[in-house]
């Protein structure tokens, strides 16, 4: 095999010794742990939580990697991506606990290709929310063992109910960083989403919503920096009778009619009751801090909702409840409680509306891709709402798979209408194609771990800690495999500077190597891999 | 025959009827309309008087439903299971709840308040919670009663609350349950309650307008309690049969709104009884036939009774029969069946029809026409099961008994001879509440499970259906807010609120849920 190896890594090794006979940098001691990469449009990022540091990597033309070190806050806790995948959000605990000047308080950065924005903060979470529109972010403290979530490094008192807002568009003249706690009786924030724009009595508001154990929490975002500050809003999920309150599961958004405010909802699905409970945000009463209220409205679904979904129908708008217990699905009337259900071929546990990659016109009923990983489910379903009126047995097709599927990776424009559905036995992945309803299945010897390209042309697999990767092709669906140096942990599909796409392969043991390759590259002879990139660009 | 049940919703805001549309009732419950044939077994006549023809009597339709209530900004509802009282603002719909007593069962809204107030019956502490907003909340104030109150009466301006038990909401009692226990609260003074017998098993208790005096009718007479007296007290009982071996279960007492003068009806007999209750003067008005029903005019002016077997009616003037007995006028409806008489709210239009046979009319008659009232017939296109007149007598809802099919409504213009209008529904009509703009039906398929009620528009007669999710048990319409309400058997309590502008729905289901949102710092 005809391949440069970077020999950079001797560089530093020489560069090293010039300084082995003074005080070096305590990093030099500490090898780097628990690395995480994340892949933005045009870069990749390594987390270097040991130093301090993200370790920018922009592929160029030749396979070349422009190689930069960000500084970001001691003791990262969690990192997080935007939606859009420009920015990278390093969320750090700080030095703990800080015992001169020096030392480092809790704080985020924000990484982009400007360079970074960084954010001082008054206590250290390990838990943190991105906005999906980019312009929030939520910092509360994770629950133990949290995804994604380190654990802090020393022990702490925690308010478990404060939650820092950041608005990264903040108005002038008031503060980035809008701490809250949160108003508790008895539970803790355990998952935190921000909703879209809602038409409410009051004009257009984004809404964080905030579940704990036992109840729902609504604070006002376009509010968020008023003084005196506006009290957020508390669902308590129980009746006050039971010491056993209702524990929210899930949560999902609808706006409702675009020429009313009085009608955006909010569905809360339960993990410990058959009813999910929907929320409409009408007027408040006079005099009231905010300008909405919720209006409690249960629905009994006949088991414990797994997922829920708002959809349009032929009979109207409707909350969609997969409820596999009973191996069905109900629509909800969200303005009368009404309830249909309707037998579904197997129990699926998820629901994903692909109306809008369907290109289907504006105001069509909803088509919906019901799948799950539960022992026995064989296959997916396309539910058709707009055929719920009457027939409701008649607007499901099932695509048999032979497996259940374990989750399903949307395919970027221009390819929409295909989704990668990635099997529960482990033994493969599907393409499945929205406009012709088939399933295209791809085999694979071991469990694989799955990157879409951004421009929705290829989709890459790997078994992780091997040391090949497969590319295939999206149009004709051919894979390709190809060999890398390293043992493989993570794969991004990205921009290079030179204007095409680069596939950047990452071993993120040890001081962290990359293979780069040409994405469309037909084989690994061009590529170049780099090594100890954790050993650049230290003090 | 029927008897009217005080309805507990402020008069002019909320105009809930009952069938054969005695203003001021509480809506059809499904226990009455759908199974009205419990009726068809005609009673034995009583002695001396000749059976009318072998004809079913006309069949009873009336509430047995107390929750919920609609005072001036909130619709209540009383939780029995969690001891509270939840409230709803029928404009914003933000739920909220108040503790109430031990059981809070009957709930009833006390008239001529200047903030929205109710009371409720707490079934297990045998006490009472008057609760009335105020700019914090609800002020609480509780009253100990008499025990098995279920039902409640109040004086006009709301000063008296008379809380009793009605033996009909209690059908397996024993014959030694007497019943015969009134709580007379004084709202406004606050002083103790006093509890007072009367005679056995009332059936309706009231006030006199315009008097300190209140009355309850028994099977022993009527009570007559002195309200100026401290503490209040019975002070006669007034007989209103020369027969003491009279079953009272055979006869339909009215008392006017003065509490004068009281009209006794008997099944099977062609005399009414009209007793003065302040002197016991009792006067025998004998008509045609056996009576079928008797209508008291909400003035109190005037009753119409009505004679099935002749098609009579006859419109006695109040209290002027008790002195001139003939003075009686008597209109025969020729070519129609009648046995049953609905007033309007202003006393001027006679519904007549019949729902003891399969009969598809109803004939309007203007009692005001000089110099004899004057009647049209209308007609219809499914057999009459009750009748209910808007508050201003413009127009009337007509529910229809379909043994073999699902249920049908007709609107029916009163003012006018315009035809009138069927709507066919997809169950049996359960409840129906009007105003002078709005009529709304219930339905109830409890095989079916089809559920669903209908906002007619007036005078338009525009007819749209919501369908409900669970069974509908009370209706009613609260003008100020511009809004119907449906409420729902649900275990956490539903209720579905229709806009009378938009028509659009918002059901809220789950009342104790929906009053721990916690907007605030006061939980």
């Amino acid at each position: 095999m005809n391949r440069r190896i970077f020999t950079g890594l001797m560089a530093t090794t020489l560069s090293l010794s010039a300084f082995a006979c003074g005080d070096r940098e305590k990093v030099w001691d500490t090898a780097p742990t628990t690395v995480q990469a994340f892949g933005l449009r045009d870069r990749v990022l390594v987390v270097d939580d040991t130093a301090k540091r993200v370790v920018s990597l922009v592929p160029g033309a030749d396979q070349n990697l422009e190689r930069t070190s960000l500084r970001v806050g001691a003791n990262v806790a969690s990192a997080v991506t935007s939606k859009a995948t420009d920015k990278l959000f390093v969320l750090s605990y700080g030095d703990l606990p800080r015992r001169n000047a020096e030392d480092e308080r809790p704080s985020l950065t924000v990484i982009d290709a400007a360079g970074t924005r960084a954010f001082e903060l008054s206590a250290p979470h390990g838990g943190l929310v991105a906005d999906p529109e980019g312009r929030y972010l939520a910092i509360f403290a994770a629950a133990p063992g949290a995804t994604g979530t380190r654990p802090a490094p020393s022990s702490f008192v925690e308010n478990p109910n404060e939650i820092v807002i950041v608005d990264l568009d903040a108005p002038p003249g008031t503060t980035a960083v809008v701490p809250r706690s949160i108003r508790s009786f008895g539970g803790r924030p355990k998952t935190v989403s921000f909703t879209p724009i809602l038409n409410l009595p009051g004009g257009p508001r984004r809404l964080l919503v905030v579940e704990t154990e036992q109840d729902v929490t609504l604070l006002d975002l376009d509010r968020v920096h008023d003084v005196p500050e506006r009290p957020e809003i508390t669902v308590r999920l129980g009746t006050g009778t039971s010491a056993k309150p209702l524990q929210p599961a899930g949560t999902v958004v609808d706006d409702g009619d675009p020429t009313r405010n009085d009608d955006a909802r909010i569905a809360v699905r339960l993990a410990n009751d058959t009813s999910v409970v929907l929320l409409t945000l009408g007027p408040s009463a006079p005099g009231s801090p905010n300008d909405f209220f919720p209006t409690v409205n249960l629905a009994d679904v006949g088991g414990p909702a797994q997922d829920i979904a708002f959809v349009k129908t032929d009979g109207g708008p409707r909350l969609a409840a997969l409820v596999p217990s009973t191996r069905g699905a109900v629509l909800i009337d969200p303005s009368s409680g009404l309830t249909q259900k309707v037998d579904l071929p197997e129990a699926y546990t998820r629901i994903a509306l692909v109306t809008n990659d369907l290109r289907a016109p504006t105001g069509s009923s909803d088509v919906a891709l019901l799948y799950g990983a539960t022992t026995g489910t064989q296959g997916v379903s396309f539910w058709s709402l707009g055929k719920t009126a009457g027939q409701p047995y008649r607007s499901l097709e099932a695509v048999p798979l032979g497996t259940g599927v374990r989750s399903v990776l949307d395919v970027p424009a221009p390819r929409g209408e295909l989704k990668v559905l990635e099997s529960a036995n482990g033994q493969g992945f599907f393409v499945l194609d929205l406009a012709s309803r088939t399933a295209s299945p791809l085999s694979t010897t071991a469990r694989p771990k799955l990157h879409l390209s951004p421009d929705g042309q290829r989709l890459w697999a790997f078994p992780p800690g091997g040391n090949v990767i497969s590319r295939i092709d999206l149009e004709t669906l051919h894979p390709l495999t190809l060999p890398v140096d390293r043992n493989v942990a993570e794969v991004f599909d990205v921009k290079n500077t030179a204007g095409g796409a680069s596939v950047v392969a990452l071993d993120t043991r040890g001081t962290v190597s990359a293979t780069v390759l040409d994405a469309a590259a037909v084989d690994s002879i061009a590529g170049r891999t780099y090594f100890g990139l954790l050993l650049e660009g230290l003090p | 025959m029927r008897r009217r049940i005080p309805l507990g919703l402020v008069p002019g805001l909320l105009c809930l009827l009952a069938a054969c549309g005695a203003s001021g009732e509480a809506g059809l419950t499904s226990a009455d309309t759908p199974t009205l044939d419990a009726g068809a077994s005609a009673p034995a006549p009583a002695p001396g008087v000749a059976a009318d023809a072998g004809a079913p009597p006309e069949r009873e339709v009336e509430s047995a439903f107390e929750a919920p209530v609609a005072t001036g900004n909130f619709v209540w509802v009383a939780n029995p299971k969690s001891g509270r009282v939840a409230y709803i603002d029928v404009r914003t719909l933000i739920v909220k709840t108040v503790d109430a007593g031990n059981g809070p069962t009957y709930l009833a809204a006390v008239p001529g308040q200047s903030t929205d107030t109710t009371v409720v019956l707490n079934v297990l502490s045998s006490d009472a919670s008057v609760l009335r907003a105020s700019g914090t909340g609800i002020d609480v104030k509780s009253f100990k009663v008499a025990k098995d109150a279920n039902g409640w009466a109040f004086s006009s301006d709301g000063r008296y609350a008379i809380a009793w038990a009605d033996a009909k909401k209690r059908p397996g009692a024993s014959r030694t349950e007497g019943f015969q226990d009134l709580t007379v609260i004084d709202l406004v003074a606050g002083t103790p309650p006093t509890v007072l017998a009367v005679g056995y098993r009332p059936v309706l208790v009231g006030f006199a307008r315009g008097a300190p005096l209140a009355h309850a009718v028994t099977q022993d007479g009527v009570a007559i309690v002195d309200l100026s007296a401290s503490p209040p007290r019975v002070v006669r009982n007034v007989a209103i049969s020369a027969t003491p071996n009279e079953d009272p279960g055979t006869r339909d007492v009215a008392v006017t709104p003065d509490g004068k003068t009281a009209l006794v009806r008997r099944d099977g007999s062609a005399q009414v009884t009209v007793v003065s209750l302040e002197s016991g003067q009792r006067v025998d008005v004998t008509l045609g036939g056996p009576v079928t029903d008797l209508d008291l005019s909400e003035a109190g002016d005037k009753a119409v009774a009505v004679v099935r077997s002749t098609g009579a009616v006859s419109v006695l003037p109040v209290p002027g029969v008790l002195t001139q007995p003939t003075s009686v006028k008597t209109v025969t409806v020729t070519g129609e069946t009648i046995g049953s008489v609905v007033l309007s709210s202003d006393g001027n239009t006679a519904m007549l029809y019949t729902n003891a046979s399969q009969t598809e009319r109803i004939t309007v008659m203007n009692l005001a026409a000089t110099p004899d009232p004057t009647y049209r017939v209308v007609k219809l296109y499914s057999p009459v099961l009750a009748a209910f007149a808007s508050p201003d007598a413009r127009h009337a809802t007509i529910l229809h008994d379909i043994k073999t099919q699902d249920g049908a409504f007709s609107l029916v213009p009163l003012a006018s001879d315009l035809p009138a209008k069927i709507v066919a529904m997809k169950a049996r009509p359960t409840q129906v509440a009007m105003t002078a703009d709005v009529a709304i039906v219930a339905e109830r398929g409890d095989t079916s499970k089809i559920y669903g009620a209908y906002l007619a528009k007036l005078p338009s007669f525009q007819v749209e259906r919501f369908a409900l999710a669970s069974p509908p048990i009370a209706v009613g319409v609260v003008p100020a807010a511009k809004r119907a309400f449906v409420a729902q058997e649900h275990p956490e309590g539903r209720i579905t609120f229709l806009d009378l502008d938009t028509g659009l729905a918002r059901t809220l289901t789950g009342f104790e849920l929906a009053s721990r949102v916690v907007d605030g710092s006061k939980p």
